[in-house]
């Protein structure tokens, strides 16, 4: 994409009801994943379906603006109370609350503030360069790669969620892929798993299931120990100094990059982006014991992280129309609920939509670190409001939330009974992600696994020797192998050998 | 754990086969592509899959007792703040009730605000009855704190989402 075009679609943004809707929506996605108990994905699903009648360009600011928002806001409390706002911020706790215990609770804030907005600009740059490349690649799959690229995703995605037990992912996002097939069929229009029930015959719905599955699951678990916060700390000074952001250049670029990467593969989000980003800071750090107890570093390294992984998450979006986080997966959703057809066609039909997209991300990185650095004592407030009042609250916006998109009852049941699945996948260690992974990448996978099989009268080997669906197998099955145990036991056997050799 | 994954395994391999069921009950050859367009052959692979990644899981939990005490020594300290930290304290009376009494009590409620107040009653009157009835039975409030906050809620609500953003509530 060249600077022009995005210059001239973020020139084209800066009317004053994009900046107040972009204002506005950053605001309260800070606010989102400031509190423990709610997630960027259910803020950004709230607003999906509560800006259904919005115009398509506005949705895409507030929608854009609540997820880096909600990301940067969980900082926040990790920083304050020790408790990660959302799950992307887990990593901020080992070294931001450090920082606060001993009096710099203001210059944490302000170092995660513009970490968050380095990310997210890091995440945009990328985002505008690789999102064309990757739409020319993406021009080049067929029925075959698309097909191939579920199951990939879904095997990577159960990974990487679930690292002490893969299986558990996997079975999850088979789940998933199962839910996906409820409701009339594309190829036959034959309704299958409806039981005659009218309401399921379009399937089931995205957002009461992202909204059960992230709002009302995380509703019940929090009151199934409910705990109010306490902030003890002072917020003083918040503006960091430049000079000691300059210093850690490397661990912000490394940082990004991780971010970006992580971000853009299926369904893995800014919480795996996040550890591994301070992970690497704290390897390449010339003094790893100070991880843990106010590491600048650390600090810089996860906010960075899971900020660039918001820019990496939303370029398989774009291209493949494959979610690269759960809110990105949201996004997707409220894409298509708007018209819009992301995917390899999307440069073709709407040719600056990508450099709209990149513009809002600038707009909502400059939104988020202005109100991250100038409303710290007003929000720290809102972190107090106990949690029995403000639970029932959330409930009853994620039930209009879930109502706003089709004005049906059904979707708010629906939403209810996956929020009792979601809490039962939690407390048994079944991740939700590869759940709804597995729900938005069903009906690809069993669009074009059909599909190829008609156009190659039954034939698989153009799964096999296709070379993308090739990188694509060997990409799966090293996954699959490397949890498999496989290795190691193959390793001590060839150890035991060596040593009866010897 | 292990007991619960064992369980967890069996009733998935149900759902499975259920699902296994149903699409070999679909039409198969009803189409001029045959079976490669039949309807229920990709749930078939799929429950297929489904089924035997939950018999590992219900045979891992049966007989592969390593596995879960492995687990059970890699769950490091919590980073985060637990329930002794000084920012945290616990919430109001609600601490009375165990774990799963909570647990069954906002499932219930949430179930009575949607199976039988939503659309049923008026939207006002139906959000505000949950918001101070949850707020009462988890004693977040005095009952005239949960009475004006279910008011306020229901009220805000109904302002800000039907005229703001134009969204019909039930």
């Amino acid at each position: 994409m060249s600077p022009r075009v995005f210059l001239t679609e973020f020139i084209a943004l800066l009317d004053a009801r994009t900046i107040f809707n972009a204002f506005w929506a950053t605001g309260f996605g800070i606010i989102v994943g400031m509190l423990p108990g709610l997630t960027a994905t259910m803020g950004v699903a709230l607003l999906t379906g509560l800006t259904f009648r919005f115009a398509t360009d506005q949705t895409m600011v507030i929608l854009i603006a609540t997820y880096v928002g909600a990301i940067y806001g969980g900082s926040r409390s990790a920083i304050l109370l020790n408790i990660p706002g959302t799950p992307a911020n887990a990593a901020t706790c080992l070294d931001g609350n450090p920082l606060a215990r001993r009096g710099e609770a203001g210059y944490a804030i302000g170092l995660a503030s513009t970490s968050s907005g380095i990310g997210t600009f890091f995440g945009l740059i990328c985002l505008a360069i690789f999102s064309p490349l990757l739409g020319k690649i993406a021009l080049q799959f067929g029925s075959w790669e698309f097909f191939v690229l579920a199951v990939f995703g879904i095997v990577i995605c159960g990974n990487l969620t679930a690292p002490k037990d893969p299986l558990k992912g996997w079975i999850a996002g088979f789940i998933g892929l199962l839910l996906s097939q409820i409701g009339q069929e594309p190829i036959q229009a034959y309704p299958r798993f409806t039981f005659g029930e009218l309401q399921l015959m379009g399937g089931l719905s995205l957002i009461p299931v992202l909204v059960g599955t992230y709002g009302v699951s995380e509703i019940i678990g929090v009151m199934k120990s409910p705990i109010d916060y306490v902030v003890h700390t002072k917020v003083t000074r918040v503006i960091p100094s430049i000079r000691d952001l300059l210093s850690h250049w490397k661990t912000i670029v490394r940082s990004g990059i991780i971010g970006v990467i992580v971000g853009a593969i299926p369904g893995v989000g800014e919480d795996t982006a996040a550890w591994i980003s301070y992970d690497f800071a704290k390897r390449f750090s010339k003094h790893p014991e100070e991880f843990g107890k106010g590491a600048h570093d650390g600090l810089i390294a996860s906010e960075t992280g899971n900020n660039a992984c918001v820019g990496g998450a939303i370029i398989p979006v774009l291209t493949l129309a494959v979610p690269g986080s759960a809110p990105a997966a949201v996004l997707l959703a409220a894409m298509w609920l708007h018209g819009i057809r992301p995917g390899p066609l999307l440069p073709i039909e709407q040719p600056t939509f990508i450099a709209t997209v990149t513009g809002i991300f600038m707009l909502a990185t400059i939104a988020m670190v202005i109100i991250g650095l100038s409303l710290v004592r007003p929000l720290v407030k809102i972190l107090q409001v106990p949690r029995t009042i403000l639970m029932p609250i959330i409930f009853v916006l994620c039930g209009v939330g879930s109502f706003a998109i089709n004005g049906r009852l059904f979707d708010v049941y629906l939403m209810l009974l996956f929020g009792v699945i979601g809490f039962l996948m939690r407390e048994n260690s079944f991740p939700a992600a590869p759940l709804v992974l597995g729900f938005i990448l069903g009906p690809m996978a069993d669009d074009n696994l059909r599909r190829a099989l008609i156009l190659t009268d039954g034939s698989i080997l153009p799964f096999l020797n296709r070379p993308i669906c090739q990188v694509l197998w060997v990409m799966t099955f090293a996954v699959i192998i490397s949890r498999s145990g496989l290795i190691p036991a193959i390793r001590r056997k060839i150890r035991v050998q060596k040593s009866s050799n010897n | 754990m292990q007991k619960a994954d064992f369980w967890a395994g069996v009733v998935i391999m149900a759902v499975a086969l259920g699902f296994i069921g149903m699409s070999f009950a679909m039409p198969w050859r009803s189409s001029e592509w045959g079976v490669y367009a039949a309807p229920g052959l990709v749930p078939v692979v799929l429950g297929v899959v489904l089924f035997g990644l939950a018999l590992i899981l219900s045979l891992r939990a049966a007989f592969n007792r390593g596995f879960y005490e492995k687990f059970a020594q890699s769950e490091g300290p919590a980073a985060c703040a637990g329930p002794n930290d000084p920012e945290v304290q616990k919430a109001g009376a609600a601490s009375s009730m165990s774990p799963t009494v909570r647990v069954l009590t906002v499932i219930a409620l949430a179930a009575v605000y949607v199976f039988v107040l939503m659309g049923r009653v008026n939207y006002i009157i139906a959000s505000a009855v949950f918001v101070s009835g949850f707020v009462l039975v988890f004693k977040g409030a005095s009952v005239l704190g949960a009475i004006v906050t279910g008011i306020l809620t229901s009220v805000a609500v109904w302002a800000v989402f039907t005229k703001v953003f134009l969204v019909t509530l039930p």
